[in-house]
Formats: structure tokens, sequence, C-alpha cells
């Protein structure tokens, strides 16, 4: 009994310890069919140098890539976008509308913990907040102790998504 | 059991309790250390750091070969540290090149974690999340047919860039450009495919050691056995009062 006492505890322990957030929690079709019923349409965002830079300075976000996909109806993008939480790439989702971020999702998960960021009750955070002139989101983000890395992922891929929405609404113009 | 023969066995068990725990002290240290390590992998990161000390690399020889990549022409691209390099010129991030078809206008890059589009002047156009397309890997790419088509397990698809979906095709006539090995000049016998991770289990279990290695670390469990029974015998005859 005293054995068990003392085991007990160290197998809960152990067991917390193991990978369970990991995996697919949306898949591309699963979204479109959610999020647009009515159907949508595939586009492209073309990048320019200057637009990069100025993600760069703006939100500090590195864009490499000459073009984005994005799906969009009805004034509605969907953006698949991921960032490195704190070693391995998350994937998420997220829908904007006219420079508001309607709803952002775990699509993918690859890290062994910090997975608490795909709880409703922590996304719901991020609905209807806007870029700021300053490159912010305009709400406060509750952090989750424990998921510092994906949670700063999450803001960072918000942010992108809003700007890129911005862009996509606008594509000739930049934030100047 | 008589108490005389029991304490005789104490004695005995004992004495060789000792002299076992000192025979295994050495590979318990061994087993001990490389086993905390590799309970924290992850968390230290020795699964994506890879030793080049010659002498630890001993045992990997016949494993280890210079970098693999695809010829272009006169230039070769390659995958190095997590970067995609045209020879020594970095172009993206790249965890390791493992597949690469050249379309009309663009060119398909499979770096495992990501496929990368690049333009025909090696600039990086998209990059393209494989989970959306598929959870299994990829294990050929060709173009054919105004479109890049992927092998994944044994069957073929063809990629539609626009739609962002696979649809089942034929298997291509054309095969996959193979990856080569890099010219010596370009890239010496880099370990990237030892981890320390590899190095640690095998030291863990003896097999860095060779087969009496294994047969050290076998002998050395068993004397752990040994020592835990002992023990256990040795305290509860004790509480026994023999």
């Amino acid at each position: 009994m005293r054995l068990l006492r003392v085991l007990l505890p160290l197998i809960l322990l152990l067991s917390s310890a193991v990978a369970l957030g990991k995996g697919t929690y949306l898949t591309l079709p699963q979204l479109l069919n959610d999020w647009f019923p009515a159907g949508q349409e595939a586009r492209t965002l073309w990048l320019s140098t200057e637009q990069k830079d100025l993600a760069r300075e703006h939100i500090r976000y590195d864009l490499r890539q000459a073009r984005v996909k994005y799906w969009a109806h009805n004034g509605k993008n969907l953006w698949v976008l991921s960032e490195i939480g704190k070693e391995k790439p998350i994937t998420f989702a997220v829908l904007t509308h006219n420079g508001v971020l309607e709803r952002i999702e775990v699509m993918v998960f690859r890290e062994i913990r910090g997975d608490e960021i795909r709880l409703p009750a922590f996304t719901a955070q991020f609905a209807q907040l806007k870029l700021t002139g300053n490159g912010e989101l305009s709400g406060n983000i509750d952090g989750i102790s424990g998921a510092t890395y994906s949670v700063r992922s999450m803001e960072k891929v918000a942010k992108l998504a809003l700007l890129l929405d911005r862009w996509a609404a606008t594509p000739d113009e930049n934030l100047h | 059991m008589k108490t005389s023969t029991r304490r005789q066995l104490r004695f005995w068990l004992h004495k060789w309790h000792r002299r076992a725990g000192l025979l295994a002290a050495l590979i318990v240290i061994l087993v001990t250390l490389t086993g905390l390590l590799l309970n924290h992998i992850a968390a230290t990161g020795l699964d994506r750091l890879y030793p080049q000390n010659s002498l630890i690399l001993t045992p990997y020889q016949q494993a280890l070969s210079r970098p693999l990549g695809v010829a272009l022409g006169e230039h070769w691209l390659w995958s190095r540290d997590g970067q995609l390099q045209l020879d020594q010129q970095i172009l993206t991030d790249c965890r390791q090149l493992q597949g690469y078809a050249r379309g009309r206008d663009s060119q398909f890059v499979d770096c495992s974690s990501q496929w990368l589009l690049l333009d025909s002047n090696n600039q990086l156009l998209e990059v393209l999340e494989p989970s959306l397309f598929s959870e299994e890997p990829v294990t050929a790419v060709v173009w054919q047919g105004d479109a890049y088509q992927l092998q994944i397990g044994q069957d073929w698809f063809a990629l539609d860039l626009l739609s962002y979906q696979l649809t089942a095709a034929a298997a291509p006539a054309a095969s996959a450009e193979p990856l080569q090995v890099l010219p010596p000049q370009l890239a010496s016998a880099r370990n990237e495919s030892i981890s320390w991770q590899r190095v640690l289990l095998d030291l863990h279990s003896g097999r860095w050691f060779g087969t009496w290695g294994v047969w050290l670390v076998d002998v050395a469990a068993l004397i752990l056995l040994f020592l835990a029974l002992s023990g256990a015998w040795i305290w509860f005859s004790r509480k026994r009062g023999f």
C-alpha cells in the first residue's frame, strides 16, 4: 500500500509528460466546408519586396516567399499559415473579414506541449481583433502558463493574417 | 532452511553483493548517464545535433557519406544545417532535401516538413504545408503533363497548385530526379545522419562497442538483477532476525 502511494503520483507525473496534444485537428477540406459552405475561390496574393520589408518592420515577421495562397468568399479570407512554436511548426487557419479576425484554429500541432492554445476558450480571445497602427493586436491575449511559445506563435500568425488581409483588400497599397 | 545455513548464505550474498556492485559500477554509470540524457532528448535538442568528432563516429564509418543533392547543370542544390543551398549560396530554410522536380517555370523542392516552390531564378515563390495534402511523406516527385506528380506510398497524385488538391494519377513515364552524392570540393564528409541521440542509444545498449559491448551490458543488467535480489534478501533476512 505504501509502495502504491509512492508509485501512483510518480506514474501520474510521468504520464502527464507524454505528448498528448500532437495531431491534425482540421484538414483543409473540412475547413473549406465548414467556413465556406457556399463555396469559395482559391486566390494568390503576390508580395512585393516593399511589403516583405513592411512585414519585417511592422509586425517583425520575416516573409520570404513571393506569394501566399488563400481562399476567399464574400470578403472573408481564409489563411493557412505555419509558424514555429518552440521547436516545430504549428499550422493555423485564420479567417479574416475586412481587417477583422473572425476565427483562428489550430490545424496541425506538432509540439510536445502547449496544445491548450487550440481550446475554444483561448481562441475566442482572438475574435474581432484588428491590427493596430503600431503592428499589435487590438486586444489583450491572456497567456497560458506552459504554452508561452505556442501562444506567441498564434499571436504572430494572427498579426500576419490581418496584414495579409489588408493587402488582399488593397493589393496595390502598403500600410504607409 | 536452517538458521546457520541462512547466515552463511547472507554472508556469501553480502560479500558478492559488494563485489558485483563494484564490477557493474562502470557500466551502470554509463547506462544511467546515457539513459538520463535519452529521457530528456527533446529538451536537450540532442536528437537534432550531429557529432563531428572522428572518435565518437568510429563505429559509423560505413553509414557516413557525403551529403546528397541535385545536379542543376554546373550547380548543385542541396541542404545543410536546415538551409537550402545552391552551391554555397543559401536560398531559404529547408530541413532536409528529399526530392526535386523542375517544372515549366518553377521548381518543386521536397524539404520533408515543407514543400518549396522556387521560380527558375531560384527565388522562393511559395511554401506549401505537406500536411494539408497528405499525412504520409512523399517518396518521389516528377513533372509531367503540366503538373507536379507526387508519389505517396505506392500511389501517384497530381498536385493542383490552384485548388491545393491532390488527384489520383497514373504512374508517370518520367522517373524522379535522383539525389546524388555531392562532389568533394563542395561538401566534405560531414555527419548529418548520426545524431547524438543515436550515439547515446548505442552507448546505452552497448552497441557502440560492438558485439562484445552488447554482451557486456547484458552481463551488467544481470548483475543489477542479482544486486536487487541479493539486496532484498539481505534486507529482509536481517529484519526477520536470521
